[in-house]
């Protein structure tokens, strides 16, 4: 099963947009039987015959009961696939919100995603943790959505229907997963070069763990002596664009890398979080990600070792 | 023959080829226009199923290599307005040139001169179009062919993310 299958949904917008979906299905489906019965009874019922009399056939004018059935009938379908329609699109764009509702700000980026969670105070890229969600207690997560610079889509088929992040003007989106897991999805408005490798992980954990995630994401990296690696890191471009907090790296245009091997992958969910995928990205993005806003580095082996090795310390 | 029959010279049944030539290219007729429609959707029709062919072949198999991004931004705009603007709508405009007067029993398109003109503006287009592979300074090297989706959404088609003429072909 594809795990961007949009026929299982486990949250309850992506829940009810399949309802309707199935509903509409079920219309249309009985619309098209109906026509083409008719039509296949009078193809066959009215064929031409071998001792035909070549008369023309009684000719009838007008039938009020015929045409205010062909009214009536359509109307009604038309009218019932409306208020389903509206009922759907009301219970996703406002739904309760209950206490214990987590927000988070999404900002996408040519091509990456920025998560905040401004009452939790965490910033991470990529990797959207949230809690799972009891349809008794619900939990859900409340999305803002914001765009650095093109329109994005954030689009995870599973959980919600997709909503476009348009520069200038915030959007909004609630999720609230039942099922613990990985979900995965896609930016699903063509926003540059590499719009095909800007990819969703969300990360849907039970409370305790998703508690844990929080504490990790929270703690200060430690203040230690500086490593080669840390010193090449602040002395080079890397701090322009990127943020290592307790550090002087504070750029805002790339992924913040605070925590950055609490992720599992790097590059939008290009390539697994290794330390051998780690330096081939520092070395040469365009070898993962062709197009990617990062640059080659330009570092020495040495350097480049250090460096991965400064990365892989930031958990 | 009845007397308001207009007297038409004798066209010779064989004339060279450059004479046919001549008289399709100044034509202003509507059937013939109607058949140059449909002609130049059908030549576009392959260019547009080539620059299909192009992204499935790319999308045979997961993490194919077949053309770059940069690449296979371009073939799917072109192919949009490719397909549009330039094989559905003259197809329209070639069956609606050559049928209508005939259905409505008119003896030709009013302003024939600028029926003939709007023909041989489109084809222009068309191949202005697709001077933009070869034409202008693109950002991955010559050629600056449109690659911003065929929808042009801004701010991707602003300056400040299509850095070259891209969509401005």
């Amino acid at each position: 099963m594809s795990p961007t299958n949009i026929f299982d949904p486990a949250s309850t917008p992506a829940d009810s947009i399949f309802g309707l979906s199935i509903f509409v299905l079920l219309n249309v489906a009985a619309v098209f039987i109906v026509v083409f019965a008719l039509l296949a009874y009078v193809v066959v019922r009215f064929r031409s015959k071998r001792n035909d009399d070549q008369k023309e056939p009684a000719q009838i004018y007008g039938s009020t009961q015929v045409e205010l059935a062909w009214t009536v009938i359509p109307v009604l379908i038309v009218l019932a696939l409306f208020l389903a329609a509206a009922r759907v699109i009301a219970s996703v764009q406002n739904p309760p919100r209950p206490p214990g509702a987590l927000e988070v700000i999404v900002t996408g980026h040519q091509y990456w995603w920025e998560y905040r969670y401004p009452s939790l105070n965490i910033v991470t890229a990529n990797e959207l943790h949230v809690p799972l969600s009891d349809p008794a207690h619900p939990t859900p997560t409340f999305l803002s959505l914001f765009s650095a610079d093109t329109n994005h889509s954030f689009w995870v088929p599973r959980l919600a229907g997709k909503t476009d992040l348009i520069p200038n003007h915030p959007n909004q989106m609630w999720i609230d997963p039942h099922e613990p897991g990985l979900f995965l999805g896609q930016c699903a408005q063509y926003c540059g070069t590499q719009h095909a490798k800007m990819l969703l992980r969300v990360y849907v954990q039970p409370r305790d763990e998703f508690d844990k995630w929080v504490r990790e994401q929270q703690q200060r990296s430690p203040a230690g002596t500086l490593s080669a690696g840390q010193r090449i890191f602040e002395s080079t471009a890397c701090v322009n664009c990127h943020t290592v907090s307790g550090t002087p790296a504070k750029g805002h245009f790339g992924p913040d890398l605070t925590h950055l091997m609490s992720r599992a992958t790097i590059a939008a969910g290009a390539a697994p979080n290794t330390s051998q995928m780690l330096r081939l990205w520092i070395k040469n993005p365009d070898a993962i990600k062709p197009g990617s806003k990062m640059p080659a580095m330009g570092l020495n082996d040495q350097d480049l070792d250090a460096v991965t090795a400064y990365l892989e310390t930031l958990r | 023959m009845s007397a308001n029959t207009f007297a038409i010279s004798e066209l010779p049944a064989s004339r060279p080829f450059t004479l046919r030539l001549h008289e399709w290219v100044t034509t202003v007729d509507h059937k013939r226009l109607g058949v140059l429609y449909i002609l130049f959707a059908l030549v576009f029709l392959i260019v547009g199923g080539i620059e299909a062919t192009i992204m499935r072949l790319q999308l045979v198999r997961p993490h194919n290599d077949l053309v770059s991004p940069e690449v296979f931004n371009r073939m799917f705009t072109m192919h949009g307005t490719t397909m549009i603007f330039f094989v559905a709508m003259p197809l329209v405009f070639g069956f609606a040139n050559y049928l209508v007067p005939l259905m409505i029993g008119a003896r030709d398109m009013a302003f024939p001169r600028l029926n003939a003109f709007s023909f041989w503006m489109s084809a222009l287009g068309g191949l202005f179009l697709y001077f933009s592979f070869l034409g202008g300074n693109g950002l991955y090297g010559a050629g600056s062919t449109p690659d911003a989706g065929w929808f042009a959404y801004a701010p991707l088609t602003a300056k400040t993310f299509s850095v070259v003429a891209s969509s401005e072909y």
